[in-house]
């Protein structure tokens, strides 16, 4: 009786507290979708949960998927010359894809997720993991050389032709040569750096968790000032005629002087953080907020129009000829296109439609 | 509220331990839980005595009496039942009200852990809505989750030169730890056959369910499950209670 009740209790509600414990601690639940145009083949790659897709960009139509990964996609595909996919997943596995899906190669060494999509250059992939390293890769896939940071790369790095800029969350952002992976120099920001630099003219511009964007020498990595925000900064700025745009967590929107940092305007929309990184073109700046809002105001900081999508918006708008393409976190469509003029809806593909083509999909 | 009154306290206990345990996120757990653990001792106690006075009663004689008299009416065998317990001033749910108020602590305390490590973007920006503005999350975050040879984020495997594949020893010790708590939490004598029903299914059943669990989710989780398991076994120990004998018999 005794034992009986008691133990029988603490079954019960022992193992509801680990099945719902399960459910946050599942691993690689918690990214959005990457977006990827390739404007020469009227095709956009859109990773997120357990497949690539390729879509028309003109009608969102579904050309292929790829769901031969283990554990499904976050980091948005980069794109090589030929115009193959290079895309890794949260299992730790990267993948070149050929424009029709198929895969080139894969390299299996990195021990943790794939957050950013990688750098490609001419001669090498430059792959950022959370196992806190940067692999270097021929374009066959074999390792050349890898940097080990003191923690995740979440980042994909910036490159001037030389030079990697490396984000890292164990704060720093490090100078690499991109021929051997050489430390150049490291320079602490005091905060963990999870997304690309924005390089200008010598200068990098990078958001940081230390509530603040910094400007950086490239050649030497000295701070060249630093602007407050109010929250963490998780992408880097958009750069466009010497003004900086950027949002931080709290929900702030800032246009900040490339030059010495001064705010030249701020607005706090109050629609939650601001994740992805701003789009700037012809003389508007768009941005998506953790709330579903998508949002263009002019470089000057007059709102122009403002949409809400099911779901939450993290990743960034993407431009393309007269179109924004959003894929919202946690909604119905896996990708919104709508017109950059007045934010009307152009085309939606739904989950549902894309869950359908992983059935016929490429394994 | 949820949040607020329970997880966001013990994420930033959890965050506040780590910084003075020299940013070790594996002995921040270590400490959290064994704290918690300390905390909870009254209840703990509570729930043995509660227990006690329960397998007490069932060596009770007239306790016998109406058990074998109604046993062949259980609406009868209730009531009868229900009036020895006011006869004798016993609570019948004084063993189970305590797990009750124990549960909710160590619901927050599973959410505190896996909310911490945040190992993924959106896992990250949840946990920098639940910190306190004290503390200075810029030089925090992210937290380390490396701890001896595992990553507290992910399922732990070691892997050993010669093997070819990784041993999950983190799980065999939560299974091993989680059979010898509960035999030592569940003396094998006088529980009629619902009883030894029951306490087989936490001996071997909760075992495996914690294998399972260790095995598949972060292995930060297995760290608190294996550390909490020790700790009722001290605990026990220390109370005098362990029955050490069960302990290492295989009937039970």
């Amino acid at each position: 009786m005794k034992i009986s009740k008691r133990t029988l209790l603490a079954l019960i509600l022992l193992s509801a507290a680990l099945l719902l414990s399960a459910c946050s601690g599942r691993l690689g639940a918690s990214s959005w979708p990457g977006v990827t145009v390739a404007k020469d083949k009227g095709a956009v790659y859109v990773s997120g949960g357990k497949a690539v897709f390729a879509l028309n960009l003109a009608d969102g139509g579904i050309r292929w998927a790829f769901a031969g990964a283990k554990k499904g996609f976050y980091a948005p595909p980069a794109l090589t010359a030929e115009g193959d996919l290079v895309v890794g997943d949260y299992g730790g596995i990267l993948y070149e894809l050929t424009p029709q899906g198929n895969v080139k190669w894969q390299f299996a060494e990195a021990k943790s997720h794939y957050v950013a999509s990688p750098l490609v250059t001419k001669g090498t992939i430059f792959a950022p993991n959370a196992d806190y390293n940067l692999y270097a890769l021929s374009p066959e896939g074999e390792l050349l050389w890898k940097f080990t940071a003191k923690q995740a790369l979440w980042g994909t790095p910036a490159y001037d032709g030389k030079r990697l800029y490396v984000p890292s969350l164990d704060h720093h952002v490090y100078a690499l040569d991109a021929a051997t992976g050489k430390v150049e120099w490291a320079t602490d920001l005091g905060g963990a750096v999870a997304s690309q630099p924005t390089l200008v003219d010598g200068v990098l511009y990078v958001g940081t968790f230390a509530d603040s964007v910094a400007a950086l020498d490239a050649q030497t990595g000295k701070v060249l000032w630093r602007a407050k925000t109010t929250g963490w900064v998780w992408s880097a700025p958009a750069y466009a005629d010497g003004t900086l745009f950027v949002g931080d967590l709290k929900g702030a929107f800032f246009a900040f002087s490339a030059k010495d940092g001064s705010v030249k305007w701020r607005v706090t929309p109050n629609e939650g953080g601001i994740v992805g990184k701003p789009a700037v073109k012809d003389g508007i700046v768009y941005f998506t907020t953790e709330n579903g809002k998508l949002a263009a105001m002019t470089v000057t900081g007059k709102p122009q129009w403002q949409i809400g999508v099911q779901g939450q918006l993290y990743s960034p708008p993407i431009l393309t000829d007269g179109e924004i393409l959003v894929a919202p976190y946690k909604g119905d469509d896996l990708l919104i296109a709508v017109s950059a003029e007045n934010g009307s809806q152009e085309w939606v593909l739904p989950i549902k439609t894309a869950e359908s083509a992983i059935g016929n999909s490429k394994k | 509220m949820w949040n607020t009154f329970f997880v966001d306290p013990m994420i930033n206990a959890l965050l506040w331990i780590y910084t003075v345990a020299w940013h070790n996120f594996g002995l921040a757990i270590i400490i959290f839980t064994v704290l918690v653990r300390l905390l909870l001792y009254p209840l703990t106690k509570q729930q043995l005595e509660g227990a006690e006075a329960m397998q007490k009663l069932q060596q009770n004689p007239e306790w016998k009496k109406i058990q074998a008299k109604y046993k062949n009416d259980r609406e009868k065998l209730a009531q009868e039942q229900m009036r020895l317990y006011r006869e004798l001033g016993i609570n019948p749910f004084a063993s189970c009200l305590p797990t009750l108020i124990q549960l909710p602590i160590i619901f927050a305390l599973y959410y505190a852990v896996i909310k911490a490590l945040a190992h993924a973007p959106i896992e990250l920006i949840n946990l920098s809505r639940h910190i306190y503005p004290f503390f200075n999350t810029a030089a925090l975050i992210p937290l380390n989750s490396r701890f001896l040879w595992m990553d507290l984020g992910r399922p732990e495997f070691l892997h050993i030169p010669g093997i070819p594949f990784g041993i999950p020893t983190l799980a065999i010790l939560v299974g091993i730890t989680s059979y010898f708590q509960a035999k030592v939490m569940t003396p094998p004598s006088g529980q009629g056959q619902q009883g030894a029903m029951m306490s087989q299914m936490s001996t071997i059943y909760m075992p495996l369910l914690l294998f399972y669990f260790t095995l598949t989710f972060a292995s930060g989780l297995g760290l608190y499950f294996l550390t909490s398991n020790i700790a009722t076994i001290v605990q026990y120990a220390m109370m005098g209670k362990a029955d050490w004998k069960s302990m290492f018999s295989l009937k039970s």
